[in-house]
């Protein structure tokens, strides 16, 4: 056996549906929709041929693409400031050994293997206006100047849906992080408590510097989801109010599939990828291992 | 060893199986509608009608419309949810087609219908796959003109022609829509407009009668609101509802010119004072409390709920919802078209119209007189009245039907549309999908209280970038 799978044939065997895939289902499509992003097209009629003519347009005259590129950050800084310090708190204080740890581990990271259309769908009745959750708590709290149309106001709107997908994915990345500590061999932590490290020396001074590449593949793993998030954008505002809450994603799918405009989609994709390959290759160099 | 080797083989044969079973479903996804239960069940039908129609049950109707030397195949695709008991359209779509396939059992019709707003997405990819099917479902004026340039639709001229019955039966308005440089390429099945929708009973204990002047209906909503009723219902959060009252509005005030400019002929000019006055009267009505509070983040499915359950005494939609109404309000609906506005230039009797749900047929079907005989069925006089007779307002004319059969609204709604002095199709559909959205989230904007004269200016800026 280890002689066979040692052996060249065996090795391109195993490897050839893999490579296969890899190399004809990822580039492909990727370089048609580069090639494409110079094109004007409506699927209807042939393709015309326009030069950069797209990309000057997405930085020049289209005031919404701008917008959608604002919103996507803000949508991945909330992201990032919703998931991170509550999953890592959480994922401190679930790894000491106390009863009942795994139960609330398990519970917590129940939504993240639920749909994102269902979460989302849930969240736009938990902030309906007129029937949903959170105005009728405010009222019940006595508080109903406080009640507003949540998901249609300019100003909460963008919120609203990060929390909502904060609420997904928080267990998600605290079970990267539970993951995480218990790597860190039991030794350390032993030593540090036998020195007399109270719970916050002991989260701060030893687990944390530990925790590094575990810390940046979660961030790395929120920033791309954001970068492609379109489902939670989609079924809780449609983009709206306003383009407030478009994002690039979203603006993509509406300039491709409902304006007709392949090319310029293709053009906004692009974009797309380009951001999330610099901002990616950015958090890689910036927490890199010194 | 031996062992080893078998499962080492059994492996690679079950990778390899693996593969091939991506590759096959890989290729029925293009060759066909995407796994749909509908689609299926739509093919078992189709091998049911085959069967009986091969039986001689039905020789009698294949004799009546003496075309049995139809063969070969016929792909019809349609949007429409079968799976909904009030989508009465679809199902006389299917029923008609059914019929049809009856009539000429050596021809196989296949039938597709694609629910939701995934009809665009769906029918254009097939198009560019070159699969487009032989009769499709199509839309009229704006939306149609890239299929048109395209070279996608036929010009149906020749069916007209061949069919002198159906011919009789057409709409001018109507295809007047569908024509491009002379050539008339589709055919809309429905008449539909816009309006004020109210409740007679809400009205009659409160004493308030339809307004007859914009300041009339503003003492109205002072009288209803001062009962604690809503006066109307309209939901935006998907923000198309929220153009209706605003093209009102701009007609009352405007008259048709401006519109014909700008709209029509996509001469961009929204920052006009025209436009900008109608987003202040429009504000305005806001303000006085004409709408649900919750305007903003409901949709209008929610707002027709309330409508229908008798939390307002109006609501703005379009004569689609009529069925709905009349289903659960009955004789207790009425309409009324916007009220004029003193010193405005244009009137009451300027309907929002427009026509629906246009069938065309594709330049490279295989079988144009099989597709042509599909088209002229449907526009028969006898399908039209079957379908006029569901309560749907047709968009053909001069067809006999059992005007008993239908509700009191269906036929006040009929007659507004064929007494209107000018009918102003929604702008979202002139406009094409894009400025048209875009118009859609201006009025959203007026309506939560931007200032108006930004907000059109934006517009203008858009729309200037849409039509270079």
């Amino acid at each position: 056996m280890d002689r066979m799978l040692r052996d060249k044939k065996t090795i391109i065997l195993f490897m050839a549906p893999a490579i296969l895939i890899f190399t004809l289902v990822i580039p492909v499509p990727l370089a048609a929709s580069i090639g494409l992003s110079f094109f004007k097209w409506d699927l209807l009629s042939d393709a015309k041929f326009v030069g950069v003519k797209n990309f000057i347009r997405l930085f020049t005259s289209d005031r919404v693409f701008g917008t959608t590129v604002r919103n996507t950050f803000s949508y991945m800084l909330l992201s990032v400031l919703f998931q991170i310090p509550l999953a890592y708190c959480l994922s401190i204080f679930l790894t000491r050994g106390k009863r009942f740890e795994k139960l609330v581990r398990n519970t917590l990271f129940m939504p993240a293997v639920l749909s994102g259309t269902a979460v989302s769908l849930m969240f736009y009745f938990i902030y309906h206006p007129e029937v949903g959750l959170v105005n009728a708590v405010l009222k019940l709290m006595g508080k109903p100047e406080l009640t507003r149309f949540w998901l249609a106001d300019e100003n909460t709107a963008m919120v609203c849906v990060c929390l909502a997908v904060a609420w997904q994915f928080v267990g998600y990345h605290m079970l990267i992080y539970v993951t995480g500590i218990i790597a860190i061999p039991l030794d350390i932590i032993e030593a540090a408590k036998i020195d007399g490290a109270n719970v916050w020396q002991l989260a701060l001074r030893v687990i944390t510097p530990n925790m590094k590449p575990v810390l940046r593949v979660s961030l790395v793993l929120i920033m791309t989801s954001s970068f492609k998030s379109f489902d939670s954008i989609y079924v809780m505002t449609g983009g709206g109010p306003a383009h407030k809450t478009e994002v690039m994603a979203s603006y993509m799918y509406n300039k491709a599939f409902l304006n007709l405009k392949y090319g310029y989609g293709c053009a906004i994709g692009l974009m797309l990828f380009a951001m999330c390959l610099v901002v990616s290759l950015a958090i890689q160099k910036i927490l890199a291992d010194r | 060893m031996m062992k080893k080797k078998i499962a080492a083989i059994l492996t690679c044969a079950m990778v390899l199986a693996g593969i091939a079973g991506c590759g096959n479903s890989a290729g029925g996804a293009q060759s066909d509608v995407p796994a749909d239960s509908k689609t299926e069940d739509e093919q078992e039908t189709e091998t049911e009608n085959k069967e009986s129609a091969d039986s001689g049950e039905t020789a009698s109707v294949s004799e009546a419309s003496g075309g049995d030397e139809l063969s070969g195949t016929l792909v019809f695709w349609s949007g429409g949810d079968l799976s909904n008991e009030t989508d009465l359209t679809t199902k006389w779509i299917k029923e008609t087609v059914d019929m049809f396939a009856e009539m000429h059992p050596n021809l196989k019709v296949e039938q597709t219908y694609v629910p939701g707003g995934d009809y665009l997405t769906k029918i254009t990819t097939e198009i560019a796959a070159d699969n487009a099917p032989d009769v499709f479902q199509t839309w009229l004026s704006g939306r149609l003109e890239p299929f048109v340039t395209a070279g996608q639709v036929m010009p149906i001229e020749h069916m007209l022609e061949s069919y002198p019955e159906t011919a009789a039966i057409m709409n001018e308005k109507g295809l007047n829509l569908g024509t491009f440089d002379g050539k008339k390429y589709a055919i809309p099945l429905v008449a539909s407009g816009e309006m004020v929708f109210y409740n007679k009973k809400v009205f009659e204990e409160n004493g308030i009668n339809v307004p007859a002047t914009y300041d009339e209906l503003l003492e109205i909503v002072e009288t209803l609101k001062g009962k604690g009723i809503t006066p109307c219902n309209l939901g935006i959060s998907d923000p198309w509802p929220g153009t209706i009252p605003y093209m009102m509005i701009f007609n009352r005030l405007n008259g048709n010119d401006l519109y014909e400019s700008v709209v029509l002929n996509k001469e961009a000019d929204f920052a006009n004072e025209g436009f900008v006055n109608a987003g202040n009267k429009l504000q305005e009505l806001v303000n006085s409390g004409m709408f649900i509070e919750t305007i903003a983040a409901i949709s209008q499915e929610e707002a027709q709920q309330k409508f229908m359950a008798g939390e307002s005494a109006m609501i703005i939609d379009g004569s689609w919802a009529a069925p709905n109404y009349i289903a659960a309000l009955g004789d207790d609906v009425g309409v009324f078209n916007f009220p004029e506005i003193e010193g405005g230039k244009g009137s009451a009797d300027d309907w929002l119209m427009n026509f629906d749900n246009a069938y065309a047929i594709s330049p490279k079907t295989q079988n144009v007189e099989a597709a042509e005989a599909l088209l002229a069925f449907m526009f028969s006089e006898e399908r039209q009245a079957a379908y006029a007779e569901t309560g749907a307002i047709i968009a053909c004319r001069n067809v006999n039907y059992d005007k008993s059969k239908v509700p009191a609204l269906t036929r006040d709604i009929s007659e507004a549309f064929e007494s209107a002095a000018y009918s102003i199709i929604p702008w979202d559909n002139p406009l094409g999908t894009d400025v048209g959205a875009e118009l859609n989230n201006t009025t959203r904007a007026v309506i939560t209280g931007e200032d108006p004269q930004e907000a059109f200016e934006a517009l203008q800026d858009y729309a200037l970038d849409a039509w270079e």
